[in-house]
């Protein structure tokens, strides 16, 4: 079961290429909207038009042009084949327990942040989570499920229509009809975003993590608002680590590209000290036990 | 001349002393007057009804793939006041008609006031096989829907004295044929008296001269208003007379339309169980479920024929009498020109239909009593029976019917097997509780406090403190978890070994003190995995890997899943300490979703008078243990059920997805049993209030009423598994070498881990089918556990 909407990869692939095709497409074309509110975090210089600038963690970032070059096919949220940022897989980054919230360790003062992108040449900042749920709902295998994705598609219009409270209230019900419905915990999520409850949204981002590792587009999604609510909680470090895994996972992510290009002077780079999910990350090299038989460990006997 | 001057002078007299008489007879009446005069005033212009509060369960969401029966639905629409009629007459709110050879089934919905909308009522086309819901569509615009809510059912109300329940109306919401009919019914000629009609009150006085009693109501509108606000039932003649008199009080200082306004929302109209029904809006609703602007001229003539004797003339019970009475009213309708001949012959020929009426109104009293408790603490007395709140909880009606009846049947079968457990005594029996809860949004579906709320109202749920035993125990494998997730010295895995061997673990100063749990029976399994340690909830291989956890990592996850700062003793690891179901749920319901830490609640909403929402429940959510931690221990949850100490839920026919716990204390006073699937949390818990030996485990004891009633609540939910988390993975292991297993290990089994630490490397033991026979390296056997369950 494909929980992509097709018609959403091109719209993701132009704004990650940010090369503003003159595409008119067709059934979307009256969905399509600029959505500089979820970029209108200060700081960020949405109206300076021009290449990023170059900056001090310019090495572990994607200039621009990196990012033109990159063809559609691997763009695609189904290629994981970015050779920027250098994360590590992301389900061995998710094999230990959830960072605390408000964890960030001691963020670099940054010296130069550069612009946060070419606003003048985005075409459309459509993303996954903007559009109608109908596919999704359609492609549902379980009674429950489509109901419970039919709330959260109410739920994600509430939000767009300022109605957080009433989202956040339906997808409670959606919650108790399907409990793993990915897609409902995200919309709590944003729900609780956009009321400026980061560590609710954040501690429903995660939950919606769990579900979604299957679905790149989505998850790198997920990460990428997890990110925002890091950075609008004042937590950069967080941050940028999010915007990164989102990246790994979604190169097509035009909040986590906005985001990380904006904060990449946050983000720990693996020489400068672990990120939050690295830190999390088992030592996998040196747990493998090489002979079971000996390896595993009768810590309780007392003899 | 004399005697006429005589007369005169005393006529003068006379007059002078009547005169004088009558000024304090007059002054008094005056007074009287003016007191009658206060009353009415104070009355009319104060509050005049003390509105009850009402507490609703939650409502019923009800889609396709959803089987009828499973969901209860032909009960709720019963408890609902739905009642059947003939395939193709459903006509109005409140039917429905269901052929069960064609599969179709069609409901029209009542209205409902929901605290965030209305909803009206629609009418639903269900397409059915087997009783399983194929389709749905609104046969008036033909557009498939995905889904339909029943509305609440009322669970109780909040009130003083009794409970009289009422809406009220304007008199411009009031048709002005419900008025024609209440007039006809009751008071011809009430635009023509001033309170009180002469004429009726004349023959009804000779009535009652000739019988010698007062028999006869002779009452206009007024006064029955005027009774009903200020005077008792008694009836004699001083009542009479002040009835009278403050009927031409209240008709100088108020217009009919007041009157009447206060007349249509006062008057008793039945009896609905305890809740009494009060006023024309909550009779139409109750009678005919239709708001008072939708009654037909046939279902007003008999609401305002009921008002004489509301009970005898209920037309659901006494179908015939009430025809007879409505049609009085009509023909007096009619002659009165309210209606014509036409609107008389079609409304004197409509049928009235009897039909069971639902009258348990408490049917969660524990749970009733919860919500009451709660709201208590933030709404004064005064504003809960008086200010008509309506309180939207979440309790499932049809799951709360399954719990009762499977705490019922269980111990009456516990009773039967064990007659040692019967005890005549008063408040001495044998009690169990159990309360069902959603992990995830934390809905409180179900709750019995105990086996007769008649016999005892003390909630075993919230008040009853009694130790957990083993079913504690999870706390401290989840310790282990922790250690070797957060990258601990130690690593603690499913599959890990440990010895299950008398064990003294020395703490204190200087080690002073020791203590030596035992076994179940005194039996050790020797070396033994954690998962088989939990599954078969071995003592004293428990305390061996808290003692090599750490008490105070032991400790401190018992205090992240809300058990509070247990003491530094070793015995607490065992579950030496003293909790209530309520805190079992909370702790279990965190496993169960995920790590995510989600407050069990019981009210989603309370709506004021005025349909605004005073206060409403919002999700909120706390990550108290990593997914992967939770996922761990679901998994060794999993194994009790699967083939450990719960497995007797397996031989019941409970199939889905389940993880659990049981618990039995050293003494047998308590046996318990936590467990979950995917999206619901039971706890049971039984034993007796006064602390006596139940020499049960809970396998025995409470498991049966917890596979019960998790059969039935879990059946009309989806079959969901367990969530894996990322960066775990599943591997069968050898469970006598610790390797990953072959096709040909006969006794693998499962494991979880971390990604990264499952084993690699196959067992070199059995590599083909003709292996080294398993019993010379065997794995301890599992005891029976339906015969004699381990604990």
């Amino acid at each position: 079961m494909s929980l992509r909407p097709p018609l959403i990869v091109p719209f993701a692939i132009a704004a990650a290429l940010a090369i503003a095709p003159p595409f008119t497409p067709d059934s979307h074309s009256a969905t399509i909207t600029i959505s500089l509110e979820e970029e209108s975090i200060p700081g960020a210089d949405l109206s300076s038009p021009g290449a990023p600038a170059p900056s001090p963690a310019s090495e572990a970032t994607p200039s621009g042009a990196d990012w033109e070059q990159l063809p559609a096919s691997q763009a695609s949220p189904g290629a994981k084949t970015v050779e920027v940022p250098a994360v590590e897989q992301p389900p061995a980054a998710r094999a230990s327990p959830a960072a605390p919230v408000a964890a960030s360790g001691p963020t670099p003062e940054p010296t130069d942040v550069p612009p946060a992108m070419d606003a003048g040449s985005m075409a459309a900042a459509l993303q996954v989570s903007d559009v109608s749920l109908t596919p999704l709902i359609k492609s549902a295998q379980d009674p429950a499920r489509a109901v419970s994705m039919q709330i959260a598609e109410q739920a994600r219009i509430e939000i767009e229509g300022g109605r957080n409270d009433d989202a956040i209230r339906e997808l409670s019900h959606a919650v108790s009809i399907d409990p793993t419905n990915p897609y409902v915990y995200f919309y709590l999520g944003r729900g609780y975003g956009a009321k400026k409850d980061f560590t609710q949204a954040v501690t429903f981002f995660r939950r919606a993590e769990i579900g979604l590792a299957q679905d790149p587009a989505w998850l790198g999604e997920t990460y990428a608002f997890e990110g925002q609510c890091y950075e609008r909680a004042g937590q950069p470090a967080d941050a940028a680590a999010s915007y990164r895994k989102a990246l790994a996972e979604s190169p097509g992510n035009l909040t986590a590209r906005t985001g990380y290009t904006r904060l990449a002077a946050y983000a720990p780079t693996p020489a400068a000290g672990p990120s939050p999910g690295e830190a999390e990350q088992p030592a996998a090299a040196d747990t493998i036990p090489a002979a079971p038989k000996e390896a595993p460990p009768a810590p309780a006997s007392d003899d | 001349m004399q005697l006429r001057r005589i007369l005169k002078i005393a006529l003068i007299i006379m007059g002078v002393i009547v005169l004088f008489a009558s000024v304090p007879v007059l002054w008094t009446f005056y007074n009287y007057y003016r007191a009658l005069d206060d009353e009415v005033v104070a009355r009319f212009s104060g509050k005049r009804w003390n509105i009850p509060s009402r507490i609703y369960s939650d409502s019923t969401l009800v889609y396709p793939g959803q089987n009828l029966d499973d969901l209860g639905v032909f009960q709720r629409l019963a408890r609902l006041n739905y009642h059947p009629v003939d395939t193709g007459k459903v006509n109005s709110r409140g039917e429905y008609s269901y052929d069960r050879k064609t599969g179709r089934m069609v409901l029209f919905l009542h209205n409902f006031s929901y605290p965030y909308g209305e909803s009206n009522g629609e009418l639903v086309e269900l397409v059915l096989k087997d009783g399983t819901i194929q389709s749905m569509t609104n046969p008036q615009t033909h557009q498939p829907m995905n889904s339909f809510e029943l509305e609440p059912e009322l669970l109780s109300g909040i009130f003083e004295g009794d409970w009289e329940q009422r809406r009220l109306v304007s008199l411009s919401q009031v048709p002005q044929l419900m008025i024609d009919a209440i007039l006809a019914a009751e008071d011809h000629r009430f635009y023509d008296h001033h309170g009180v009609d002469l004429v009726r009150t004349i023959k009804a006085a000779w009535v009652d001269m000739i019988s010698r009693h007062v028999r006869q109501g002779g009452s206009t509108l007024t006064q029955q208003l005027m009774k009903n606000f200020f005077l008792t039932r008694e009836r004699s003649y001083k009542r009479k007379i002040k009835e009278a008199m403050m009927a031409i009080v209240a008709e100088r200082r108020y217009s009919k339309d007041e009157i009447l306004e206060n007349y249509v929302n006062d008057i008793y109209l039945g009896q609905r169980g305890q809740e009494g029904i009060y006023g024309i809006w909550e009779a139409g609703e109750f009678y005919f479920s239709k708001e008072p602007r939708d009654l037909t001229i046939g279902e007003m003539a008999t609401i305002a024929g009921m008002i004489s004797s509301p009970n005898r003339l209920n037309p659901l019970k006494h179908p015939a009498d009430a025809r007879k009475r409505r049609n009085e009213v009509l023909a007096s309708m009619l002659q009165d020109g309210y209606i014509s001949k036409a609107a008389y012959d079609q409304a004197a020929a409509e049928p009235l239909h009897p039909r069971e009426v639902f009258t348990e109104n408490s049917d969660a009293p524990y749970f009733v009593d919860y919500v009451k408790k709660e709201l208590a603490e933030r709404y004064p007395p005064q504003v809960l029976s008086g200010e008509g709140l309506r309180i939207f909880t979440t309790l499932d009606v049809h799951m709360e019917k399954v719990a009762e009846h499977a705490i019922e049947q269980n111990l009456l079968n516990l009773e039967d097997r064990h007659p040692k457990l019967v005890r005549r005594e008063e408040n001495q029996s044998l009690q169990s509780c159990l309360l069902s809860l959603e992990p995830q949004s934390g809905k409180i579906r179900a709750m019995v406090g105990g086996r007769d709320y008649r016999e005892s109202q003390f909630d075993r749920i919230t008040q009853s403190h009694r130790q957990p035993g083993s079913v504690f125990k999870p706390v401290t494998y989840l310790a282990a978890f922790d250690e070797t997730l957060s990258g601990g010295p130690d690593r603690f895995l499913p599959t890990t070994y440990i010895e299950d061997a008398p064990f003294t673990w020395q703490y204190g100063n200087g080690n002073a003190m020791s203590w030596t749990p035992n076994n179940y029976r005194d039996r050790f399994f020797g070396h033994v995995m954690l998962e088989f340690a939990l599954a078969e909830s071995l003592n004293s291989a428990t305390a061996r890997l808290a003692s090599s956890v750490g008490l105070d990592r032991v400790r401190a996850m018992a205090a992240k899943l809300g058990f509070g700062d247990l003491p530094p003793y070793p015995s607490i690891v065992l579950g030496g300490i003293e909790v209530t179901p309520m805190q079992v749920a909370h702790a279990y319901s965190i496993i169960a979703n995920d790590g995510m830490e989600v407050q069990p609640f019981a009210v989603t909403a309370v709506v004021g008078e005025d349909g605004k929402v005073i206060e409403g429940h919002e999700l909120s959510a706390r990550q108290v243990l990593s997914p992967q931690l939770a996922y761990m221990m679901q998994f060794m949850l999993e194994q009790v059920i699967n083939h450990g100490t719960g497995a007797g839920a397996r031989s019941a026919g409970f199939r889905r997805p389940a993880a659990g716990k049981t618990g039995t204390t050293n003494d047998a006073k308590d046996a318990w049993f936590a467990g979950f699937t995917p999206n619901l949390l039971t706890v049971v818990w039984t034993g007796f209030d006064q602390k006596e030996e139940l020499g049960l485990t809970g396998a025995q004891a409470s498991l049966p009423a917890w596979t019960e009633f998790m059969k039935a609540a879990t059946a009309s939910r989806p079959a969901l598994d367990f969530n894996v988390p990322p960066g775990m993975v599943e591997e069968r292991v050898d469970p006598t070498t610790g390797y990953r297993a072959t096709d040909y290990c006969p006794d693998a089994v499962d494991g979880v881990f971390p990604v990264g630490m499952a084993p690699i490397e196959y067992c070199p033991y059995h590599r083909s089918p003709s292996a080294i026979p398993a019993s010379d390296h065997a794995m301890p056997e599992a005891p029976d556990s339906s015969a004699e369950p381990n604990d």
